[in-house]
């Protein structure tokens, strides 16, 4: 049941790829600090698909010379802020420019460049760490409320094409409530994406994580949620379901089965997955596409989880949220009219109230 | 009030838990304690022992809310007298079944009516005919210079319009007007439960649609359980006059249970048959069912069967509790996937049973919130 992209457009551009693009993320670009300004300069210059990755490069490199202008001459803070937001943009120019070798690569590196250059800056501190894991080390992003402890833990997890970068953006709200966030790259995902490809079993990623946490005096990682958007919400689903230190999870637009989804995506977002999943076809993707799929997980999630959808989901339609939430046990569901995917355009609809619930959950504070 | 106890669909009035029989009454009553103590003191079900145990609590806080009037405490006797309301509606359940019933329905009415002498602005009893008969119904809205929207709020099977005062209140709270009114069947409605008195609400909306107070253009309608299932079937028998809805527990709206679900569903609906709540020598309250009847029952008044399903294309906002032991969660599901994706909205709560009011808290201030978001008002919060 897809909901048509152009039903939440705002933006409209004459290459009918970008236009795609903009339909479904255009909040999504918003609520992560895209400036509006650049989103509607860059798009001026972009005159097809072709222009999307090396015209947010350009956009990145303003704000990157701010930043080592501001840094010269002394300014951390103003360097911090810049530089961050040239990593915003940098993201943009990689994350679905898969067949933009150049963008992409160049895209992602800068991203990392530009994030971490000021990371021992950041306010409030942002600690990066690293997570053993066979073949190759995982990554996250690290925050921790001021004094105390030891805290609950909230791990953050991108979807196909966010990343640890981009979903730390969101820490706050967790902070305020009195738990610590680990914002994950697991496999497939921003830096760890050239060194392991997608797994299906995404749980093995969230144990690794938990128990690189689990020395440390500042975290309880015996009280620990999951928070998933798009397909992090089928990673927080198959995480909850067969990783018993999860407490509770939020799974925000996630599909049940990503092959049911297949057909009706976007050219940019399966050749995203193909990308990540180190496919060589897009009849490759497909098969490894099948494996995501949460029959016979799904009724196995026991933890309190919170299902949230945007009825106007032009990626994954709501019969997706509605069979997670019949099958898990303790599932709450919520869905939000007139809100696209992740429900980025109506956050403030849903989060509060979920971000306390998951406060609530792991013993944090509301108040 | 968010209780801090179980939860276990039920219908027993001797247990009071989360999604059982007591649920109704949760979020319009101050102390749990009080409603522990009255249970305990309960030595059965009839009339004869249950009206005397509700009475006499509803009799002390009506005292009271007399003693606070004489002494000009308006806010005090208001609290006082809606807790009187409350023990004195439990003690009617499930309906004016009796002289003896009739009775605490009339001190409940009072009680009420008593609850509302100083309301700013003021509740109005109003009446109005449809097809010759006369339903009365309580009518409030925002004083204000231009007409306002408004919401028809719809009660059901065993709550009265005494207790649904606080959606009125709610309603007002959000710059909206409101007409409480009783089901068929019910209270001061004449009409009887049938598909037919869809009728009976579509008069209720032109009713109110004419008030001067009322922008008729933008009117939409609540209701909860029975009233849940009324408020769809309004909807899709008149979907030009309702610009939003919110169902609450609805059923049956198209959702076609499994062998399975269906005898579970029978098993519960017969175990609740057996509690009697009349005169002892009457029969139990409710008609026990088969699977067949409710195969019947469905075919009369699903809204899929009724063929008006897809008249329902405005908003939409459904709430239950995953766990609801009446009105199968599937009818919701059911009714995300069917029709247009656009203008439907859902909060299905876990660990909560019929209706949710587990999670009163919750739903309640965010459902009028999301009826005046639209139905077009803007408000700042004062009435």
């Amino acid at each position: 049941m897809r909901v048509d992209p152009a039903t939440t457009r705002t933006l409209l551009h004459p290459d009918p790829q970008v236009q795609e693009v903009l339909d479904i993320w255009a909040a999504r670009f918003l609520v992560g600090q895209i400036p509006l300004g650049d989103l509607t300069a860059t798009l001026d210059r972009i005159d097809n698909w072709s222009d999307w990755g090396p015209e947010w490069v350009a956009t990145a490199q303003v704000h990157e010379e701010l930043g080592e202008q501001a840094w010269d001459e002394g300014r951390r803070i103003s360097a911090v802020d810049a530089f961050l937001a040239a990593a915003r943009s940098y993201h943009l120019a990689y994350f679905l420019s898969v067949d933009d070798e150049r963008a992409h690569s160049d895209g992602l590196a800068k991203m990392l460049e530009c994030h971490d250059r000021v990371l021992p800056f950041m306010e409030p501190p942002v600690e990066k760490i690293s997570i053993p894991f066979p073949d190759a080390d995982l990554s996250g992003l690290l925050s921790v409320p001021a004094k105390g402890g030891p805290w609950p833990l909230v791990l953050l997890l991108p979807g196909l094409d966010s990343t640890k970068e981009t979903r730390h953006g969101g820490r706050g709200p967790f902070l305020r409530r009195g738990m610590a966030v680990l914002s994950l790259d697991g496999p497939g995902q921003g830096e760890i994406s050239t060194k392991l490809p997608i797994r299906h079993d995404y749980e093995v990623a969230v144990s690794a994580a938990i128990d690189a946490l689990g020395e440390r005096d500042d975290i309880d990682t015996t009280r620990v949620g999951l928070n998933g958007a798009s397909l992090g919400g089928y990673y927080a689903c198959r995480a909850a379901a067969f990783e018993p230190r999860v407490t509770a999870a939020v799974a925000n637009c996630g599909p049940y089965s990503w092959i049911d989804c297949w057909d009706e995506l976007p050219e940019v977002t399966r050749g995203a997955f193909r990308q990540y999943s180190w496919s060589k076809s897009d009849e490759e993707a497909r098969e490894k596409a099948r494996a995501l799929d949460l029959t016979g997980v799904a009724d196995k999630i026991t933890q309190p989880l919170v299902v949230v959808h945007g009825m106007l989901d032009p990626l994954i339609g709501v019969e997706h949220a509605r069979r997670i939430a019949e099958e898990a046990p303790n599932a709450t569901l919520l869905t939000v009219d007139d809100a696209t995917h992740g429900v980025s355009n109506l956050g403030y609809k849903f989060a509060p109230w979920v971000d306390d619930w998951m406060a609530e959950r792991l013993g944090a504070r509301i108040t | 009030m968010t209780l801090e106890l179980a939860f276990a669909p039920s219908e027993d009035p001797f247990v009071i838990v989360h999604g059982g029989f007591y649920r109704r009454w949760f979020s319009m009553i101050d102390e749990i304690s009080e409603l522990e103590a009255a249970v305990a003191r309960l030595e059965g079900t009839t009339q004869d022992k249950w009206v005397p145990v509700w009475e006499e609590v509803g009799r002390r806080y009506e005292a009271e809310g007399d003693r606070l009037e004489e002494a000009g405490d308006f806010e005090g006797s208001r609290g006082a007298y809606l807790q009187a309301k409350t023990y004195y509606a439990i003690g009617r359940f499930p309906g004016e079944v009796s002289d003896v019933k009739k009775r605490i329905s009339d001190d409940c009415a009072r009680a009420y009516r008593k609850a509302c002498a100083h309301l700013e602005p003021p509740m109005e009893v109003v009446e109005f005919e449809h097809q010759g008969k006369t339903i009365r119904a309580h009518f409030r809205a925002p004083r204000t210079e231009a007409p306002v929207p408004a919401v028809l709020i719809m009660c059901g099977a065993d709550v009265f319009k005494e207790d649904r005062g606080w959606a009125q209140d709610m309603c007002i709270d959000n710059g909206m007007a409101a007409l409480v009114m009783d089901g068929p069947g019910t209270g001061e409605n004449p009409f009887p439960w049938a598909p037919e008195s869809v009728s009976a609400w579509e008069a209720a909306v032109d009713y109110l649609a004419g008030r001067p107070e009322v922008d008729g253009e933008h009117v939409g309608a609540f209701g909860i359980s029975r009233g849940g299932y009324s408020v769809m079937q309004l909807a899709g028998t008149a979907p030009e006059k309702l610009k939003a809805v919110v169902a609450n527990a609805g059923h049956p709206f198209g959702y076609v249970m499994g062998d399975e679900e269906l005898e579970e569903f029978v098993r519960v609906r017969n175990e609740r048959a057996t509690w009697r709540f009349g005169a002892p020598d009457d029969p139990p309250s409710f008609p026990s069912t088969s699977v067949e009847e409710e195969r019947a029952e469905f075919s009369r008044w699903a809204l899929s069967e009724q063929g008006i399903l897809e008249n329902i294309t405005m908003p939409v906002l459904m709430l239950n509790g995953k766990h609801d032991h009446l009105a199968p969660i599937g009818n919701i599901y059911f009714m995300l996937e069917t029709g247009p994706v656009t203008g439907k909205e859902a909060r299905v709560y876990s660990d909560a049973g019929h209706c949710a009011f587990k999670y009163f808290d919750h739903w309640a201030p965010g459902t009028f919130r999301w009826l005046a978001e639209k139905l077009g008002t803007v408000t700042d919060g004062e009435p």
